[in-house]
């Protein structure tokens, strides 16, 4: 086989489209959001009426403060769902999908391995989400210093990476869990049930005294609740994050090579 | 080098839902054309994606082109042109682009040798992939399959969807390729779509393989199935226990009839009565299915 990345460029290709339009989705959604922040501060009263557990659970604690209220939506809420969407439905892409409708069986009657063919779709998805990432970063920096959020540079782009990671993170489960799987509903189902999940355990666990610990083995916790937006990077949550993602990439395709394709 | 382009012994897979195939115990030539034949369901596909390492044998080995297919698949597939049973080909690309990836995911193709076999093929690489009527599908799936000149062509029902003129360019390519040295493994159901150019055919069902042979020898064993219409009535017992003929049955004034040989005997005594029609068929897949059945004793169900 050439030394060039075959399948990483076809990858690319075949994404082109949508991800323009995710990136276009994704630029509008923040940029709606961050622009609510002069309203939201002014109304600050208003939100006191959310039960403080509820506001914890949320990321809602401090929506009245620049990097809170980045925290609560953008971070913390949409541009998670939004991005854990794109990630999950990539990873599903990369070896389910393609699976089930039977395309894999030609392209792996290349001279590619199934590991090589995995891992060249985990760097599409990378990349979509290296250029994702750096639209929000750029874009909330620039939003936030116009709306005076007096929140650091440096701060919002840790929260994005940390993001990025989070959705890489779901990504690369995705194409794991199609890697051992080969089945497009089976892959989407448990992605989505392992992403709700463990965003509700953290949210829960965050609330009770003695269940803290319980936050620390979900992605969230890493992603969201070392506050990149408060604290900076958290050195941590990048390192702990990325090695999940290495992890499950690993099993994936570990299982990926000794298994049947099916379709 | 070896010899063998496929050898198998005592092939076995089995899936969680049963049948596959069973014991298979085959060998294909460097050099030749071979018809693998067999029904549905009969382990076709099985076997040949067994060969290209998309399933793993449940026990028995396969070496292919003298080499392992799960240790050494990479480079084994890229000596092989697959063309799947089941097309599937997606993309917002057009044709030419989509040839394009699989000639760099391939390595070395010369890209005249594609316009050449798109052009034989009469296939539009300009035409976006996913409109592409079945035929044309296939078209593309045969393109890739032999764009690199493979050492072996593994090709599942590769005429399927062709009208007939492009069919026969389909049997052209292959008997360049044979030619050329390429070995060629295709699969059918039906053995006069593979008769014209394999050199050897093998029949394979539920998953065992029933008989190995070249296309006459296959033949000479098939039975062929007789059809009388008299313009008379007709003695049933004056056409049972003839030389050749067997199975017989009677529906009013026709007569259904096997033949495994000569057919003197049966014209001579059907000539005693007016005959207003007879059919022969030819043997085909399913009369050597027949036959075999005969073979093993069990009667003759039509
Ligand atoms: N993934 C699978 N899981 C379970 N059983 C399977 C699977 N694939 C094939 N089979 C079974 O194995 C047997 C052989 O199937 P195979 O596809 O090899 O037949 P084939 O000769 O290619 O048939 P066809 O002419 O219809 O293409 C069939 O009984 C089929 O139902
Ligand atoms: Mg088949």
């Amino acid at each position: 086989m050439s030394t060039e990345l075959p399948v990483f460029g076809k990858a690319i290709r075949d994404q082109r489209r949508g991800l323009l339009l995710w990136a276009l989705g994704i630029a509008v959604v923040m940029a709606i959001y961050t622009s609510s922040y002069a309203q939201v501060k002014d109304q600050g009263d208003a939100l006191d009426s959310i039960p403080s557990g509820m506001a914890g659970a949320m990321n809602f604690d401090d929506l009245t403060s620049g990097a809170g209220f980045l925290e609560g939506t953008v971070f913390g809420l949409l541009g998670p769902l939004l991005l854990l969407i794109f990630a999950i439905s990539t990873g599903t892409r990369a070896i389910a999908a393609p699976e089930q409708s039977g395309v894999l069986d030609l392209y792996l009657a290349y001279p590619v391995t199934r590991r090589r063919l995995g891992l060249e779709r985990f760097g599409a998805l990378l990349a979509a989400l290296v250029a994702l990432t750096l639209l929000i970063a750029v874009e909330v920096t620039g939003l936030a210093s116009s709306q005076d959020m007096n929140v650091p540079a440096g701060n919002v782009i840790a929260g994005a990476v940390q993001l990025g990671l989070l959705a890489l993170f779901f990504g690369a489960l995705a194409l794991c869990v199609g890697g051992v799987t080969g089945s497009r509903p089976v892959t989407l189902g448990a992605t989505s049930a392992v992403a709700v999940g463990t965003y509700v355990l953290n949210a829960i666990a965050s609330q009770i005294d003695g269940l803290h610990f319980l936050q620390r083995i979900t992605p969230f916790y890493w992603a969201q609740s070392t506050h990149p937006l408060r604290e900076g990077l958290s050195l941590g949550a990048v390192i702990v994050l990325l090695a999940a993602t290495a992890v499950v990439l690993a099993l994936g395709m570990r299982s990926f090579s000794r298994r049947d394709i099916n379709s | 080098m070896t010899l063998a382009a496929i050898e198998t012994t005592g092939l076995t897979k089995r899936y969680p839902g049963g049948r596959g195939v069973a014991d298979l115990d085959l060998a294909v030539r460097r050099g030749e054309i071979f018809g693998f034949l067999g029904p549905n369901g009969a382990g076709k596909t099985t076997t040949m994606k067994m060969i290209l390492d998309l399933i793993r044998p449940t026990s028995g080995t396969i070496r292919v082109l003298g080499l392992d297919p799960v240790a050494q698949g990479a480079e084994l597939r890229a000596q092989i042109g697959y063309l799947p049973g089941e097309l599937v080909l997606e993309g917002a690309e057009n044709v030419g682009e989509l040839l394009g990836f699989f000639a760099r995911l391939q390595g070395h193709v010369d890209p005249a040798w594609v316009s050449e076999l798109s052009e034989r093929l009469e296939l539009d690489r300009t035409r976006k992939v996913k409109n592409l009527s079945k035929g044309n599908k296939q078209k593309v799936g045969i393109v890739q399959a032999f764009m690199h000149r493979p050492a072996l062509l593994v090709l599942d029902e590769p005429t399927s969807g062709l009208d007939p003129l492009m069919q026969q360019v389909f049997l052209n390519l292959v008997t360049e390729a044979k030619a050329a040295g390429q070995t060629v493994f295709m699969s059918s159901h039906i053995l006069s779509e593979v008769q014209e150019v394999a050199d050897r055919v093998a029949i394979i069902k539920d998953g065992r393989l029933v008989t190995v042979g070249t296309v006459e020898s296959l033949q000479r064993q098939a039975v062929s199935q007789v059809e009388i219409r008299f313009g008379e009535s007709f003695r049933t017992e004056e056409f049972t226990g003839l030389a050749h003929v067997g199975g017989v049955r009677v529906e009013g004034n026709t007569l259904h009839c096997v033949v495994d040989g000569s057919v003197d005997a049966l014209i001579k005594q059907a000539a005693r009565y007016r005959v207003d029609a007879l059919f022969c068929h030819k043997p085909d897949l399913e009369a050597i299915f027949m036959d075999e059945y005969v073979k093993e004793g069990a009667p003759v169900v039509h």
